[in-house]
């Protein structure tokens, strides 16, 4: 797809990130995404047709759990063990009501 | 007395109490003449070295004095992240890297600065204040943890906790002339340290010795069944094998690309060549090797690190905990103000960064690709480690940077070119600091880069190194 | 209307019976104090990681084995990232690219009776969110459901009508229930089913645009919501326009679906892989021992109770229906000694099932155990009672837990097959009515129904009714 980042570009990922950009950031902003979006352009010199993704390190060494673990990952038991007391869940709430954290209104959703 | 080890031997023979040795660290915390931390535990610091000094010297870090990262989540005591986001959130759990020291004897200074959520080569990048750089104030300590760097080196701890992610300890330790060290991934558990970019973070010490790195690292690699992605494979033992060594001979066999040093600037590029050349002489063997898909690194991370980071900072959206704007016109206004004012300039980029490159469309172009050239990095370094048993690379191909040196974000990022690459391939690293710069007399330094699960051994060869370079 | 015909998909949430969450250790208290079954990984404080839950893995092996899934040995977690309040970590674990189960067959009774066969395409682990209730101005959120075990059934788009849908969900209901995996109860929140509709016309082979329906929380829901879907699409492309690709919620006063969203971009979920867990690799050998220690299946135990017992079909299924109706019947034939199995079957689920319904009562807490059951059908069989005195002690039995056998010796009910008493009655009783003598006499059958009821009425229900018109026959010679 080719790639042009402009304003909208940038209010449509904003709006995704739910972060809010005024009109005058947003030309700064562009700037700096274009340049840096244009540095990661250069990996499209490279052929990885055949290459497989790693996204995780550990999925290389997966060695070191079959020898601890005989195999399987961790994984927990179905136990169950305390739960936070209430008021340390809410502690840090911006707002909260009778335990349970308020925010302003929400539209139906299921 | 600057070590762990020299201030366990003195703490063990009565020379000084925990007590003392607390106290003086507390006070050159408090002077706080560069801004490095952001909360002080000084009451809770006696308490427990009084504690210590009932109960006896046992442990190497029994009333050691340390400062923790303030991305490391302690229970009960502010973990801001560096950030307005989290300015005054009070963890209700405690974390598992600072459950470790502390249960191994180790006393709280307090929590420590640096760029917000992890991300920046500087420290600048905080709601907190920059840091100074006590060796010169018109320069940096490197970032993003550099108040740790900065806590060792002006004396309020003995040694400091840092995460490494793109070369977060590595650069200041560099910077700093203090050795950093990045375990494996999945060495060190992930559990309570927030997060940035999940595979990529690993808790990373700074300390003035690799004998101090290996009394840390001991404390802190215990099997967690909290982190998935931790290997189970339990504490090193690390110390004792190099208090044990006796063998002074170097024959190791070391991979370098002499071109990564070659592009250095000249004060760093012969530092460097000083330490090659009484490296050979001790029985190092250099071999020539290529990583010719390491050009890319920066691009991979920026791409990588930046989507993961997206994601794991949603969290953030004022709701549950954090900072919550006020005159949101609705709730979906809110959580974009709230994000908005939370978050500084650099984390705010990155998260945008990270959403384009995970969104629909540019999701296979962008994230999978670099997850694919990732892999390419990684390979490279298999094939060196296929001949050689460690990888020999600058840190920085400068020394530290002034702070009114005017740079992109992209020059920012440059700056980690060479300790990128470490984490995509989820390698442990070593930043070794040898000599002083000619231009401005700050310390220049490597790293020594092993093949995965290597610690040991790597902890083991840097002691032996460094001993050879003192 | 009968120009289009409908396609329909649906997808099924269920939530597991685990004892604790998905990625933490909080107990599952969906309806405890609010945020009183959270912690730090639930409330996505920083820093926190999810670990699987083993149980939960099973609970999916074991679904898909039910439904004749492949097993992925080699599947993978990741991140739906979206923004609500009540999805703390901003991102929901999931599998989208490659789930723990795929390609599965599930059959259901079709329309004219026939067996019809439901492709799943998909079972994925993934997870639930929290609660939010909603007030005037604000909301509120409640974390102890955030982080409950789920797994989403996904089916290809195989059902034409509501009734198949309906016949599946009661079926999936059944294999959880089964299974001991989930309540699988639509109207307590443990399954949430999701239906996807489009129209074509009838023939064609290109489908139309689908719309999503929620907020299903019950078969009848169901049904109406996928009526008036169809009504909806037809009369839009009867005007000439187009379907949009909408998510609609079905609102249960009116019977209307109206729209939630219109799909666009805020629907980006960013797909990434989960990189704090690492696939989940299953062994050969965790499987295989799922699959023997698998509960006996509804199909299997249909099977089963028609060879054993040799019941109808129809009998076995809707005894199998539910797991508990069919261990009652089970236990009710274990304790007869004889074979009259479909007799039992019959009391079961026409008297008993009557019965639960109205009270909407729990099977394995009545008081008309199996044990009690059993005893009325040999009562009857051996002749004690009559089959209208079981009826009319039945409600008793249930009420009260009494024995039939002792409220038939309290009540003085047992059968009367005594012939000469028997015959001195009918002798009355033909003295009495002359014309239905006649009648009988000249071939109405029917009229021997009068007879032995008068007969009942003398002796309050008590003659035994095969000695009576036998008797009556002999006596007028018939």
């Amino acid at each position: 797809m080719s790639l042009n980042i402009n304003k909208e570009l940038v209010q449509h990922i904003s709006k995704l990130a739910r972060i809010k950009i005024s009109d005058d950031e947003v030309m700064e902003y562009e700037k700096n995404f274009k340049s840096i979006v244009d540095y990661i352009e250069q990996l499209k010199e490279i052929d990885t047709s055949k290459v497989e993704m790693l996204s995780n390190p550990m999925t290389l060494n997966l060695e070191y759990y079959e020898k601890e673990l005989g195999g399987s990952r961790k994984q927990r038991a179905d136990k169950i063990a305390p739960s936070l007391n209430v008021k340390e869940v809410v502690k840090n709430a911006p707002n909260y009501k009778n335990n349970e954290f308020k925010i302003q209104s929400v539209i139906e959703n299921s | 007395m600057e070590t762990i080890y020299n201030a366990h031997l003195a703490l063990k023979d009565k020379k000084i109490s925990a007590k003392e040795l607390c106290a003086e660290h507390i006070k050159v915390a408090k002077e706080n003449l560069n801004n490095t931390f952001i909360t002080l535990t000084e009451d809770y610091a006696l308490e427990k070295a009084k504690k210590i000094d009932n109960a006896g010297i046992k442990s190497f870090l029994d009333g050691i004095p340390f400062s923790l990262k303030d991305l490391f989540i302690t229970k009960n005591i502010r973990t801001t992240a560096g950030s307005k986001m989290l300015y005054n959130y009070v963890p209700p759990y405690e974390g598992t890297t600072s459950a470790n020291l502390q249960n191994s004897g180790a006393v709280l200074i307090g929590k420590v600065g640096c760029d917000e959520f992890g991300m920046g080569s500087s420290n600048e990048n905080t709601a907190f204040g920059a840091v100074n750089f006590p060796m010169n104030k018109d320069y940096l300590p490197g970032g993003s943890s550099g108040a740790s760097a900065v806590s060792v080196l002006e004396g309020s701890s003995l040694f400091s906790m840092g995460t490494d992610t793109g070369g977060s300890v590595r650069l200041p330790a560099n910077f700093c002339g203090l050795v950093g060290y990045k375990p494996t991934y999945g060495r060190v558990s992930r559990y309570g340290q927030i997060a940035y970019a999940s595979s990529l973070d690993q808790a990373s010490p700074f300390a003035r010795t690799p004998l101090d790195i290996a009394i840390i690292m001991d404390a802190i690699t215990k099997n967690d069944e909290k982190d998935s992605t931790q290997a189970p494979i339990g504490a090193m033992n690390s110390a004792e094998k190099i208090l044990k060594n006796k063998e002074t001979k170097l024959s190791l066999a070391i991979g370098i690309d002499r071109s990564m040093v070659d592009n250095c600037r000249e004060d760093v590029r012969d530092n460097l060549n000083d330490s090659i050349k009484l490296l050979e002489k001790r029985g190092v063997k250099f071999k020539d090797i290529s990583l010719p898909h390491l050009k890319y690194s920066v691009a991979v991370y920026y791409v990588i690190a930046t989507s993961e980071a997206s994601s794991n900072l949603a969290r953030f959206d004022g709701v549950h905990f954090g900072y919550s704007a006020k005159g949101g016109q609705d709730l979906e206004d809110s959580y974009a103000l709230s994000r908005s004012e939370g978050f500084h300039e650099e984390v705010k980029r990155r998260i945008l960064l990270g959403t384009f490159c995970l969104s629909s469309g540019y999701s296979d172009e962008y994230y999978s690709h670099a997850c694919k050239v990732r892999k390419l990095i990684y390979n490279d370094f298999q094939n060196a480690f296929n001949e050689c048993d460690y990888v020999y690379s600058p840190v920085c191909a400068t020394t530290s940077f002034k702070k009114d040196e005017l740079m992109t974000p992209l020059q920012m990022y440059m700056n980690d070119l060479y300790t990128i690459p470490v984490n995509l391939a989820g390698l442990p690293s070593m930043a070794i600091p040898y000599g002083k710069s000619s231009m401005n007399s700050l310390p220049t330094g490597f790293q020594l880069i092993g093949n995965s699960f290597k610690d040991e051994d790597l902890i083991l060869d840097g002691h032996k190194i460094f001993e050879v370079l003192k | 209307m009968s120009k289009y015909e409908p396609v329909i998909g649906i997808e099924i949430h269920v939530q597991l019976n685990t004892l604790t969450k998905a990625w933490c250790n909080c107990e599952l208290k969906i309806n405890g104090f609010e945020n009183h079954y959270v912690c730090e990984v639930c409330s996505a404080q920083p820093g926190t990681l999810p670990v699987v839950n083993k149980q939960a893995v099973d609970y999916a092996l074991m679904l898909g084995l039910a439904t004749n899934c492949t097993i992925n040995k080699t599947s993978y977690y990741d991140r739906k990232n979206y923004f609500y309040p009540d999805l703390p970590k901003g991102y929901q674990i999931t599998q989208f690219k490659t789930p723990i189960c795929e390609d599965g067959l599930v059959e259901i009774g079709s329309e004219n009776g026939d067996s019809k066969k439901i492709r799943i395409e998909r079972i994925q682990l993934e997870e639930d969110t929290g609660k939010s209730t909603h007030y005037n101005d604000y909301s509120l959120i409640n974390l102890n459901r955030a982080g409950t075990p789920l797994v989403e059934i996904v089916t290809k788009p195989d059902f034409e009508t509501a009734k198949e849908v309906t016949n599946f969900l009661k079926k999936i209901q059944s294999i959880l229930v089964y299974l001991d995996v989930s309540k699988g109860n639509l109207q307590d929140g443990n399954m949430r089913c999701d239906v996807n509709l489009s129209l074509k016309p009838i023939g064609s082979k290109t489908l139309g645009t689908r719309t999503e329906v929620k907020n299903l929380n019950s078969f009848r829901s169901v049904e109406r919501a996928i009526a008036h879907e169809k009504i909806r699409q037809a009369s839009v492309l009867d005007k000439g326009d187009k379907v949009l690709q909408q998510t609609l919620l079905f609102d249960v006063d009116t019977g209307a679906n109206r729209v939630l969203r219109t799909k666009s971009d805020a629907d980006d979920y960013r797909y990434m892989p989960e990189p704090d867990l690492l696939a989940l690799s299953v062994t050969e050998g965790q499987i295989k021992k799922l699959k023997e220690n698998l509960p006996e299946l509804p199909t299997d135990k249909v099977e089963r109770f028609i060879k054993e017992f040799n019941i109808p079909k129809y009998d076995a299924e809707v005894i199998c229906s539910e797991k508990k109706l069919a261990n009652y019947f089970e236990k009710a034939c274990s304790l007869h000694q004889g074979n009259a199995y479909k007799k039992i079957s019959n009391w079961v689920m026409v008297e008993l099932l009557k019965l639960v319904n109205e009270a909407k009562a729990d099977i394995e807490t009545l008081k008309l155990t199996p044990k009690h059951l059993v005893e009325l059908v040999e009562l009857i069989e051996s002749g004690k009672i009559s089959g209208k005195i079981a009826k009319d002690i039945f409600v008793e039995v249930y009420d009260t837990g009494k024995y039939p056998s002792d409220i038939v010796t309290d009540k003085g009910l047992e059968q009367n097959s005594d012939t000469s008493e028997i015959e001195e009655i009918i002798k009355e009783i033909i003295n009495a009515h002359p014309k239905e003598v006649a009648e009988l006499k000249s071939g109405r059958d029917r009229v021997m129904g009068f007879f032995v009821g008068q007969v009942m009425k003398k002796t309050q229900g008590k003659a035994n009714p095969k000695i009576t018109s036998d008797l009556v026959s002999k006596l007028l010679e018939l």
